[in-house]
């Protein structure tokens, strides 16, 4: 073969692999933000922050205990549930997009308490991991970093990547299992779709919006883990998640969950490409053009359906 | 929440009177107050975030366009008022304009199509219209490069590909949260790009320097509020308003009843834009500074919903209700409180929450009380909780605890101010106008002042004469000029530190007589920070006999004094930094460092006092003082550091230069970890035309004390990649050096040239060394080729200081930096691209790096450019794609004694870098010591001398603390190599540092190399198990 073509079709395979990887890395970073606005139509402000919280959490863990940080998801996730839940339900359910229109205000206004309370939300989580961890830069070690696995000379894969990917997938099955096939679960849908009809049915929609709240927040502690492991993290981090999990929920659809992972992988493959070719430099902005693009054509998200 | 109120509240006569009167007090309030009160300050600051405001609620409260990108327009006005102040010398008031409708004009081309979508037809011609455009400025760039403003293609076409994608794309179609994203997102690619932009300064930014006062400021400001209040609300009573609030209210029904929805959005969408982007002129003037990530951040449109928000949205008066809260909270509170963020964070929450049923039920409950009483009631209390958390803020800002309210060391010499326009010295002066600026916004009640020119002997001497003034000519430097002066003296502090001295030892007595010979740096001083003498002076002198100790003691002694008296101090340390001068005429433009080493010692200072580590800088300044002659053992600087005590926590450098030889710098000393940030951010600034201390063109500027002993210069090497082939093979030392050790041992026990070329010379070591270069570099291409680096990235000034990058696949990665080889004469980063392969697999970023060559440069400078490589990497890290807090380094021969320095430099010293920014190394046959090749045939071009090898020798520098190294060599080569490797080794691992050997049998000083094109071997899993090992965390 000749061997400038060679590299070309090593390079593609290799961004096409990369990309889809990392694909899954950024849909556990998202599911949490696609889930909070599907069901309860909030932009949480602070998703990226409770990303970051729940990376320290397990900064913490390790501190005390030398295991593995895969098993600090068994403290990190029921803590970042309880987060996710108690501040559904004492916090933002009082000002939700749903109880600002009861009140007769536009959704646009709906919108704005939510943001505003999730932003001041963000700082303080910040500036509380400030004082505590202080702002040196940390990472969750662990022995897989460098590890590959080698499919062809010239072909490979980060194994924690591929973990990550895994991960996700599994996530994701189980999250649509339990949104199709449990009680609890269907009752999340139904308040999702019609959020004034659902109570009228029976479902107690604060206790199911903090429920959902506690599912999305506790994916985020997951993916914070993830985060913590593959790259370090500083407190004032949150906006950087918060910007990537915004552009995979747009590509993938707004509130669509399977969505999620679609557009991880389209921005995964889209970033690594654009690297390969471009340089590193170049991979942030071809991440946003794909955003706008898929914004300009289909602003509903490729794989959402309309409702 | 009180502006849907007032709006309601506000009609008719009562508006008008309201209005008019407060427009006559706010434009009567300057001269009142005095020209730069604190109030005017806070004012300008609430005419500006009321503009802001203004132009969000336009889109958000009139429109329910919920935008998150308007901050795309803080950047690009600011970078736009950057560019014509900074490279066309406009006035800043022409540029405030011109930036208002450049982001105008970015918001227009934002947002058409106003209709059709991406793909549709209507699109197609302006974007062929764009890529034709496009086209043609590349044909243009391609035969005359000085089109192009960009700096280098990628930035260029990236930049003009975005450009044309906003243009095609129809932002307006969006809705609700797609619109709010795709606006942040917009934000995010530009303040990206701008990010590359070289011309805007990239990552660094840039200043908008200027000369108007903050009277003038408040006026354009209270211009600017009145102007967009007024285009606002004519809007809204225009048939387009109405048009407006039906669109807000319902846009369907708006569109079925003939309301051009479209227009009436684009309409809107472009004045916010403009307005946005004047106020944000405004704000740049003030700030003097912006860089991208700070102008294009999303935390801009964070202020902006909290300010229209906490007004009230939709209402014309909000937004400035809103800026009045947002002034109160974010200026007044963050002297109270160390972050005034979280503060904003918490009042976010406290202002939907706390307030009854947030900011929405408050406007329902004033909607309905139709009853007077109960709404004044409501009013009353929200002024009253303003005015009190303002008191209380204001309290806490004034005397209690903190005394020292400022604190500035300024240069003594009256050149800058004689000769302001001379090119080398303005930049001091605008450093003390910068300073003075920065010391009314302190508003002291007096100014501390310590001056070394005040030379006493006898006793401790104090001003006390209340009024002194004059004409001064000062006995060096008469040609220049004659210095007049007037200001006031605080003989009541002075004579209460008269009273206390005896408490540190010392006697002191008053001065109070007319015409007393006051000293040219207090009048230098004085001029400078104190023009219209605003301020009274506490003047002490500066007793030859008092050691840096007791100055600072009587520093503290007066800061006591003056508490006491309930006074607010600002402490002016008034001295230069090192002290040799020039000792001929030279040209003001033409000025340099007398001293070789002075600039970089001075630099260590101002770095130290940058870094803010008292310990540290206590260390540094006896050195400091001996080395770079510092003026008077530094007693000012001492002055300051007594006077501040423990509240001194780094140090923000206005300017930095010589005079007539001899350092001179304006620096502000922090009190508060905010102004200690921006220090650090700004780190020391340089000229535009700095001179190098060593350029190219003139190789004999720093006059080594081997100059008459080496050779005559080479020519500087033919470009550098090239040198391989044709180098000549060997020179011999022209001159034995006969200097060397008595005994005719030259180095260790080696007696000639022969022996220790015979060591050292490693081309001779193997059989046939083309091979091996024929080997790297056909390996070079190859990797290449295949890894797609980023070729010749600068990191410095100088065209050799580039480097290669080899990205790493996934974001975050850990970045390793290889330093090559070439006895530090030869060779460049191009044959040394294949060592990116192993790594680079391995998922870790390699930098390569190229560096100027010997006898270009001196060994100092080759090691100053390594570090130089070292800072810009952690720099620049993370838009690289890279983690800063993970930077390794390995090197090899030359490189590894490279890589050697870079471990042993005091990193948060004379850096301002993190101690642990090379988290780990690797020395590859490394030379530790460079004592021999004084005495090889490598001198000629290496020109050492006893300063160089000490200065240069990682083994003379085994640091305190450092990251683990590993050193290897191949089993085969030379003794010399060996023994170099195993007695650096040693000494590392004596000092208490970690270190470790690895063993390579087999190879030879080139083939040892080659592990690093296969990540699992011995050399490259040990560097990445060495990168794995030291991770934070």
């Amino acid at each position: 073969m000749n061997e400038d073509l060679y590299w070309t079709f090593i390079d593609i395979a290799n961004g096409l692999l990369s990309g889809v990887m990392l694909g899954g890395y950024y849909a556990i970073i998202a599911i949490g933000l696609a889930l909070t606005f599907g069901v309860m139509r909030l932009v949480n402000l602070a998703h990226g922050d409770m990303l970051v919280l729940a990376a320290y959490l397990a900064v913490l863990v390790l501190q005390f205990v030398p295991i593995s940080p895969f098993i600090t998801l068994a403290l990190v996730i029921p803590v970042m549930f309880g987060v996710g839940y108690a501040l559904q339900r004492f916090l933002l359910n009082a000002i939700s997009v749903q109880s600002m229109e009861r009140k007769g205000m536009s959704a646009g206004f709906g919108l704005m308490s939510p943001i505003l309370v999730t932003f001041g939300l963000s700082i303080v989580i910040a500036h509380a991991l400030l004082g505590g961890f202080a702002s040196d830069a940390r990472i969750i070690r662990n022995a897989l970093s460098y590890s590959a696995v080698r499919l062809t000379e010239d072909l490979n894969l980060s194994t924690l990547r591929l973990i990550f990917f895994v991960i996700a997938v599994a996530i994701l099955v189980a999250l649509h299992l339990f949104l199709r096939r449990t009680h609890a679960g269907r009752a999340i849908r139904a308040s999702a779709d019609d959020a004034e009809i659902a109570p009228l049915m029976g479902i107690a929609t604060p206790k199911i919006n903090a429920l959902a709240s506690g599912i999305a927040i506790a994916i985020a502690g997951v993916a914070g883990v993830m985060v913590g492991m593959s790259r370090t993290f500083q407190p004032f981090d949150g906006p950087v998640f918060l910007l990537v999990a915004f552009g995979v929920v747009i590509v993938g659809g707004l509130g669509s969950i399977v969505g999620s992972l679609v557009g991880g992988v389209l921005l995964g493959i889209t970033q690594v490409l654009a690297g390969t070719y471009f340089g590193p430099s170049a991979q942030l902005v071809a991440g946003y053009i794909l955003i706008l693009f898929v914004l300009a054509v289909r602003p509903q998200g490729l794989f959402a359906r309309r409702r | 929440m009180l502006g849907g109120f007032l709006d309601r509240w506000l009609t008719g006569w009562r508006a008008k009177a309201l209005v008019g009167i407060g427009l006559v007090v706010l434009i009567l309030l300057p001269p009142v107050l005095g020209a730069n009160s604190y109030v005017t300050q806070l004012l300008l600051t609430l005419f500006v975030f009321a503009v802001f405001g203004h132009a969000w609620n336009l889109l958000a409260g009139y429109c329910g366009l919920l935008s998150f990108g308007n901050q795309v327009y803080v950047g690009i006005a600011g970078f736009t008022m950057g560019i014509l102040v900074y490279y066309g010398g406009v006035h800043v008031w022409v540029a405030l304009p011109i930036a208002g409708l450049v982001s105008a004009a970015f918001a227009y081309l934002l947002a058409i199509p106003v209709r059709a979508s991406l793909i549709g037809p209507a699109v197609l011609k302006p974007v062929a219209i764009g890529v034709a455009v496009w086209i043609g400025y590349e044909i243009l760039v391609f035969y005359d490069p000085w089109w192009d403003v960009f700096g280098d293609p990628y930035v260029r076409r990236v930049m003009i590909l975005l450009i044309i994608f906003l243009g095609a794309m129809p932002l307006l179609t969006l809705e609700g949260a797609y619109f709010a994203v795709a606006t942040w997102l917009i934000a995010a690619a530009v303040g990206t790009v701008f990010n590359e932009w070289k011309l805007v300064g990239a990552g660094g930014g840039m200043r908008i320097p200027s000369s108007v006062t903050l009277e003038e400021m408040y006026y354009v400001g209270l211009i600017l509020l009145v102007f967009a209040t007024w285009i606002i609300r004519a809007l809204l009573n225009s048939r387009i308003g109405l048009a407006l609030t039906a669109v807000r209210d319902d846009p369907e029904a708006a569109g079925t009843v003939g309301v051009d929805v479209a227009k009436v959005k684009l309409l809107a969408f472009v004045l916010s834009g403009g307005l946005t982007g004047l106020a944000a002129s405004l704000y740049f003037i003030e700030a003097v500074s912006l860089t991208p990530p700070s102008a294009f951040t999303v935390f801009w449109s964070a202020y902006f919903v909290f300010v229209v928000v906490a007004g009230g949205m939709g209402s014309l008066s909000g937004p400035i209700v809103g800026a009045l809260i947002f002034v109160v909270i974010d200026r007044l509170l963050s002297g109270w409180l160390d972050q005034p963020l979280l503060i904003l964070g918490l009042a976010s929450v406290a202002v939907i929450l706390v307030l009854p049923r947030g900011v929405i039920g408050a406007v329902d409950v004033l909607r309905r009380s139709r009853d007077a009483r109960s709404a004044w009631r409501d009013l009353f209390e929200a002024t009253a909780l303003a005015d009190l958390i303002g008191r209380l803020g204001r309290r806490r800002r004034g005397r209690n605890g903190n005394t020292v309210v400022a604190a500035y060391l300024v240069p003594g010499t009256p050149l800058p101010l004689l000769r302001p326009e001379a090119p080398g010295w303005k930049a001091l002066f605008e450093g003390c106008e910068a300073a003075a600026r920065s010391l009314e916004k302190a508003r002291p009640d007096v100014l501390l002042v310590y001056s070394t020119q005040w030379v006493a002997v006898l006793d401790q001497l104090w001003q006390t004469r209340p009024r002194v003034r004059g004409i001064h000519v000062d006995e060096n430097w008469h040609a220049f000029g004659d210095l007049a002066y007037d200001f006031d003296i605080d003989a009541e502090l002075a004579q209460a530190c008269i009273d206390q001295s005896d408490d540190v030892g010392v006697r002191s007595k008053p001065v109070n007589y007319d015409r007393f010979p006051i000293d040219t740096g207090t009048i230098v001083a004085a001029n400078l920070l104190n023009p219209e003498s605003r301020w009274p002076l506490a003047v002490a002198s500066n007793n030859l006999y008092h050691d840096g100790a007791l100055t600072g003691r009587l520093a503290a002694l007066a800061v006591q004094c003056a508490a006491d008296q309930n006074k607010r101090v600002a402490l002016i340390g008034v001295g230069g930094l090192s002290g040799a001068v020039h000792r001929r005429e030279i040209d003001p433009a033409e000025d340099s460092f007398a001293g070789d080493a002075d600039d970089h010692w001075n630099r260590r200072l101002l770095d130290a006092l940058i870094a803010g580590d008292a310990a540290q800088l206590r260390a540094l300044l006896p050195d400091y003082a001996e080395n770079a002659r510092g003026d008077m053992g530094m007693k000012h600087l001492e002055w300051l550091l007594g006077g501040m005590g423990a509240q001194w926590c780094g140090a923000y450098v206005h300017a930095y230069g010589p005079v007539w030889g001899s350092g001179a710098a304006v620096v502000e000393l922090a009190l508060d970890e905010r102004l200690a940030r921006r220090g650090r951010a700004r780190g020391i600034p340089v000229e535009a035309k700095r001179r190098l201390t060593v350029s190219a063109d003139a190789p004999d500027v720093p006059a080594t004390a081997s100059a008459g002993r080496a050779a005559p210069a080479p020519k500087p090497a033919a470009p550098a990649h090239t040198a391989v082939a044709t180098a000549p093979r060997r020179a011999s030392v022209a001159a034995a050096p006969a200097a060397a050790a008595g005994n005719g041992v030259l180095y260790r026990n080696f007696r000639t040239q022969a022996e220790i070329d015979a060591q050292y010379d490693v081309e001779a070591s193997v059989e046939n060394f083309g091979i091996y270069v024929e080997f790297f570099l056909s390996n070079s291409e190859r990797v290449r080729r295949k890894l797609k680096p980023e070729l010749d990235i600068a990191y410095g000034p100088t065209a050799a200081e580039h480097l290669d990058l080899y990205p790493a696949r996934a974001p975050d990665a850990p970045l390793h930096l290889f330093i090559h080889g070439g006895y530090w004469h030869s060779l460049s980063s191009k044959e040394f691209s294949f060592v990116a392969e192993g790594l680079a697999e391995a998922g870790v970023a390699v930098a390569v790096l190229n560096y100027d060559l010997c006898p270009n440069v001196t060994m100092t400078e080759i090691v100053r450019q390594n570090r130089a490589a070292v800072k810009w990497l952690y720099g620049n890290a993370r838009r690289l794609n890279c983690d800063p807090d993970r930077i390794s380094v390995s090197g090899h021969s030359a490189g590894g004694h490279l890589t050697a320095m870079l471990m042993a430099t005091d990193w948060a010293g004379a850096w301002g870098l993190p101690r642990d920014v090379v988290k780990s190394g690797c020395a590859i046959s490394g030379l530790f010591d460079l004592a021999p090749f004084e005495h090889s045939w490598l001198q000629p071009k290496l020109k050492l001398d006893a300063g160089e090898i000490e200065r240069n020798s990682p083994i003379r520098h085994i640091p305190a603390a450092a990251g683990p190294l590993i050193v290897t060599l191949g089993g085969g080569e030379s003794a010399e190599f060996h023994r170099q490797s195993q007695d650096f080794l040693a000494a590392w691992t004596r000092a208490g540092l970690k270190g470790a050997y690895l063993d390579l049998p087999g190879l030879n000083h080139f083939t040892v190399l080659e592990g690093y094109m296969d990540r699992r071997s011995p050399l490259s899993s040990a560097i990445l198990r060495q990168i794995e090992e030291t991770r934070g965390g």
